[in-house]
């Protein structure tokens, strides 16, 4: 019994290796079992190398299995790992040829033959050959149209067919797998999304009841009315939307509204049923917004109100609905009579923000300061946010100044946002002394290097860049900068000389790949980058 | 009379079995258009019908013989218009039957050059006034012209066509001057002779010299027509002057119009042609195998009692190295040669560099980077290419016809593509899929440059999505690796397939570099990749415009 159990734990820790890796690259439990001791050693050796993406040493360590036991039960599935790791090479070519073809030729009956038939597919489809990718999938649906990757070649079949506009096919293959495939936890993805697709390319036609019908194989109970929703708005917008089809999309709308109305309970006295009724008429107010109908939305929230009773949950969304419409004030009045007063009076600042009353924003924020000295921080740094979209730099300064002694504690960003304030509206002196006060290095050193440079202070610049170099992720910028820098102050040679440091130090960053066309287009000086190899 | 009708008859016979020659080609073979041979019947219809009508007698009653001038009018009438139609074809790079052409073109010029002769006998025997003659030369230029174009243009030789076309281009120029010139200057003389006898006026008022330059018999009212000049807008001195300026002028500005009108219908029209041969689609590396023969060793023991005298080292001679070429030829089908089955002759290969408005479309150019990448293209395929590389505009793709256009052509920058517009997008997308044409693109320098492709080719290619081009592609042939100077747009080589056809391959990082004066410094394996790269791509798109090319042969045959 304990050699049993030591063999199972075994077994099953050599096998969580394999968890790393996706379905068809799996080899088969059975297979595993009945593999001997140095075969599977050799299999987790290169196991090793392909979880690393080593893709080449993979390969070389999948063939030496080939050839050490060439008659294993896992040599089928050696091959297999043999041609992901040529795809993973991008060479998907060879690994069609003398991969995956020659699993299906040596080894017919195994699964990873029938793994193979679908990746032939999708390696043809990665190299952009639809019509030989089309055929396999064809080959691998009828050879073993049981078998999970039948499924798997119908979905990557639609996603052909999808390339090609040929929406019949489409649809076919969406209701092939929605309604005659048997659902499994493999291909719940597949069948699942099949479903999706289809329901939704019936509300776009404004079949309401196929569309239900689709989505039922799938969905249940709230969760239907929300995927229902969920699914419909676009359509329904775009159906409204347009004057021919409006009446589609009008009538698909109603029979949305009158299923969901038809799942609303009776019974009140529940929570449970309250909280539904709730979600339910929220989207049912939100489907007649879709349907581009204003009163009939409105009329909705009031239905709910009569029914459960007007709290701040329902006021806001009613007074979202204004708000999205753009009636500010109806919004406001809505917001006035909110319970929770302090939310009622962000919700108005956050309009009068909209509306871009910036004044009217900022002295709802000072009431809320003044109603709660405990957040001040908080609705400063809204007011901030005020000042600084309304442009008012010196009030937006002002601002900060607060924060400076409400919340010390993020001193380093006041002192940026003071900078940068103090930067876009020309202050470029002052901007360098807030910066030089903030703590986020090594921005600070970019951000006054800038402001020298407008200054056209290009030593002092100079110097900062110098100090961002320290910096090992801000050196190739760095070195770029002093570059530009030269460049502005006239400095022709070194200019030149720092395009090339850039190039010689950091080859491989996209600063070197800038500085390397720079000094070709305007110097007609080729600098090499070395030269490269295609990353493997 | 008799006599005439019996040669007609035989004539009639000859060209009808000419006649139905050529429709039997053009149903069976479709080499020859069909509407070539049933002109033919129509002419032999109407010649039939002319020599029924009433025309044959009232021709009787002058001394031209009738027979001979309903059958050879109509014939040539049909064939002039015969000739007018297959040079637009020619022209508009129909798929005509090249040797056929030779043959009718050839013809026509020494039909042309036989019935100048004739009239200048006939003009002479019969009196006829002299500018019959030269109005039968003039018209004879135009077969013999085109002829001539077409013939150098059929051997190859570009020098010849070129001077012939513009040889001919002048003589037609000149011709047509002179026949306006003479035009004019008659009508107003009659004009001036009319008015002169009816008031003579101004006799005597003039000397010689002056009415060279001056009205003899002003009217009282100035009229409107060019060719009298007296006309009012000509003045009241030196009309002749002014007179003949307008008809130069005026000649000028219509022959200009035309030949744009005409260049711009068919002229401008360019053609590219692959040179004709065949191989396989594929750049070898050329390998040359070194077999050493070993030298027999021998193993001495230093205390054998037989004394050895081993010959030094150095002077070891290795048996001459056996040298083994692989002979291959790349190209595409059978054919003499490296080439491409669905080449001609005088077909080349040609680079042809992209030029748009925005970024710096010639980056490298100066540096000599196509005519590097050209003439190694050349060495290592030996195939036929042009001497220099050429620029378009996207626009001028639209000349090319559909069949004679460029297989490959190549964009390259580092800034923006700027504002390519919608027109343009438009003949990009002709040409990369009616037209079967490729695109190469290199990334000269940015990161934009690369998101500004890939938008364009959004656009250009809607719903077709870019695939990361596997190193086995045919694209990728024999290379071990993809060759990047400098990473601008990643290490990825992107591609966009059509109908499993790759139209746009785009490369990441700055390959063009590499093939400029120099190679931007990169080492030596990394450039020598890059032409490869540079050579397979092109190999790969003229030896899919070739099937496609052999297939469209045999579809029309079909």
């Amino acid at each position: 019994m304990k050699i049993r159990l030591s063999a199972l734990v075994v077994l099953v820790c050599s096998f969580s290796v394999y968890a790393q890796l996706g379905y068809l690259e799996q080899i088969p439990v059975e297979t595993f079992a009945k593999m001997r001791e140095v075969e599977r050693f050799q299999l987790k050796v290169a196991e090793k190398f392909y979880v690393k993406g080593e893709y080449k040493i993979a390969a070389s360590e999948y063939e030496k299995f080939l050839t050490l036991y060439e008659r294993s039960l896992a040599a089928p599935y050696a091959q297999l790992m043999w041609s992901h790791c040529l795809v993973k090479q991008r060479r998907v070519y060879t690994a069609i040829r003398d991969g995956f073809q020659s699993v299906i030729d040596y080894w017919p009956d195994s699964h990873e033959a029938m793994l193979s038939g679908y990746l032939i597919g999708r390696s043809y489809q990665s190299a952009g050959e639809l019509q030989n990718a089309e055929k396999a999938y064809i080959q691998a649906i009828t050879t073993h149209p049981k078998h999970q990757t039948s499924v798997l070649s119908k979905w990557e079949l639609a996603e052909v067919y999808r390339i090609r506009k040929d929406t019949v096919k489409r649809v076919k293959i969406w209701e092939d797998l929605t309604y005659k495939t048997k659902r499994t936890k493999e291909n719940n993805y597949q069948t699942t999304h099949a479903s999706i697709y289809l329901g939704q390319h019936h509300f776009y036609a404004g079949d309401f009841q196929n569309a239900f019908k689709a989505f039922a194989t799938t969905y249940k109970g709230k969760s239907l009315i929300s995927q229902l929703y969920r699914y419909a708005s676009s359509p329904i917008s775009s159906l409204t939307g347009s004057q021919e089809k409006s009446p589609t999309g009008t009538k698909l709308a109603d029979e949305l509204i009158s299923y969901i109305l038809e799942q609303i309970p009776q019974d009140f006295t529940k929570d449970a049923n309250i909280s539904l009724t709730r979600d339910y008429y929220y989207t049912i107010a939100a489907i007649h917004g879709n349907a581009r109908r204003d009163n009939e939305g409105l009329a909705a929230y009031e239905t709910l109100g009569k029914l459960i009773g007007v709290d701040d949950g329902l006021r806001g969304k009613q007074a979202s609905w204004h708000r999205s419409r753009k009636r500010y004030d109806e919004a406001r009045r809505i917001y006035s009579q909110y319970k929770n007063r302090e939310a009622g009076l962000a919700a108005i600042a956050n309009s009068w923000y909209e509306e871009k009353k910036w004044k009217e924003s900022v002295n709802i924020y000072n009431q809320l300061i003044g109603m709660d000295k405990d957040k001040e921080g908080q609705w400063q740094q809204s007011i901030v946010g005020v000042w600084r979209k309304a442009g008012q730099w010196d009030k937006a300064i002002a601002a900060y100044q607060i924060l400076l002694t409400v919340e010390a504690g993020k001193f380093g960003d006041w002192y940026w946002g003071i900078a940068d304030c103090y930067e876009r509206s020309g202050r470029l002196k002052e901007a360098i002394q807030s910066y030089r006060q903030s703590d986020r290095y090594p921005s600070v050193y970019f951000a006054m290097a800038s402001c020298h440079r407008r200054l056209k202070q290009y030593k002092e610049a100079l110097v900062l860049y110098h100090q961002a170099r320290a910096d090992k992720s801000s050196a190739p910028e760095a070195t770029k900068q002093i570059a530009e820098t030269y460049e502005q102050s006239g400095a022709r040679e070194n200019a030149i000389k720092w395009f090339q440091q850039t190039c010689k130090l950091y080859p491989k960053t996209s600063q070197a790949s800038r500085a390397h066309a720079h000094l070709q287009s305007k110097y007609k000086i080729s600098v090499t980058l070395g030269g490269a190899n295609e990353k493997k | 009379m008799g006599q005439w009708r019996q040669i007609p008859v035989l004539w009639a016979l000859f060209m009808g079995f000419c006649w139905v020659g050529l429709i039997v080609e053009a149903v069976l073979i479709r080499d020859w258009p069909f509407w070539v041979g049933v002109m033919g019947f129509f002419g032999i219809i109407l010649t039939e019908v002319l020599w029924r009508s009433k025309l044959r007698n009232k021709i009787s009653g002058t001394d031209l013989n009738s027979g001979l001038v309903i059958y050879l009018g109509v014939f040539l009438v049909t064939f002039g218009i015969a000739w007018v139609g297959l040079w637009i074809q020619w022209a508009f790079a129909s798929d005509l039957n090249e040797q056929g052409l030779l043959i009718f073109f050839s013809t026509s010029s020494t039909v042309a050059l036989v019935v100048c002769f004739t009239f200048r006998v006939e003009q002479q025997q019969r009196d006829w006034p002299v500018w019959t003659y030269w109005l039968a030369l003039t018209i004879s230029i135009y077969p013999i012209w085109q002829g001539l174009v077409f013939g150098a243009n059929y051997l190859g030789w570009v020098k010849v066509r070129i001077a012939c076309a513009q040889g001919g281009m002048c003589l037609a120029f000149i011709s047509g001057l002179l026949w306006v010139v003479w035009g004019v200057e008659r009508r107003s003389r009659k004009l001036q002779r009319q008015r002169y006898a009816g008031k003579q006026k101004m006799l005597g008022q003039v000397g010689p010299l002056e009415a060279m330059n001056q009205s003899v018999a002003i009217p009282a009212i100035k009229p409107w027509d060019p060719f009298d000049q007296d006309a009012w807008y000509y003045g009241k001195s030196r009309q002749k002057l002014k007179q003949s300026f307008n008809a130069i002028f005026s000649y000028t500005i219509i022959f200009v119009c035309m030949v744009m009108l005409i260049l711009s219908l068919s002229g401008c029209r360019e053609v590219y042609e692959l040179p004709a041969g065949g191989g396989e689609e594929m750049l070898k590396q050329k390998i040359v195998k070194i077999k050493k023969v070993i030298q027999k060793k021998y193993v001495i023991n230093p205390y054998s009692a037989i004394l050895f005298n081993p010959p030094p080292i150095e002077k070891i001679k290795l048996q001459l190295l056996e040298l083994t070429k692989h002979v291959y030829k790349p190209g595409h089908g059978e054919g003499k040669g490296a080439g491409f089955a669905g080449g001609t002759k005088r077909g080349k290969v040609r680079f042809i560099r992209l030029k748009y408005a925005g970024g710096d479309w010639d980056q490298d150019l100066d540096l000599h980077s196509d005519l590097n990448m050209l003439l190694w293209y050349s060495a290592n395929t030996g195939h036929e290419t042009a001497p220099k590389p050429e620029v378009r505009t996207i626009n001028q793709l639209k000349n090319f016809p559909i069949g004679k256009s460029p297989p490959l052509v190549y964009m390259t920058g580092q800034k923006s593509l700027g504002s390519i517009s919608s027109k343009d997008k438009e003949v990009l997308r002709e040409y990369l899929t009616d037209k079967h044409g490729m695109l190469f693109a290199d990334n000269g320098g940015s990161s934009n440059w690369h998101s500004q492709f890939f938008s364009l080719m959004r656009q250009v290619l809607p719903g077709v999505e870019p695939i990361k081009v596997p190193l086995d592609h045919p694209v990728h042939n024999g290379m071990p690796f993809l060759p990047i100077v400098a990473p601008h747009g990643g290490r990825v080589a992107y591609g966009w397939v059509v109908e499993s056809r790759m139209v746009a391959y785009y490369h990441p990082g700055d390959i063009g570099d590499a093939w400029a004066d120099g190679h931007a410094g990169v080492p030596g394996q990394i450039y020598e990749a890059c032409y490869r790269l540079g050579g397979n791509v092109i190999l790969y798109a003229h030896a899919e415009y070739s099937k496609w090319l052999q297939s469209r042969k045999k579809e029309d045959k079909k």
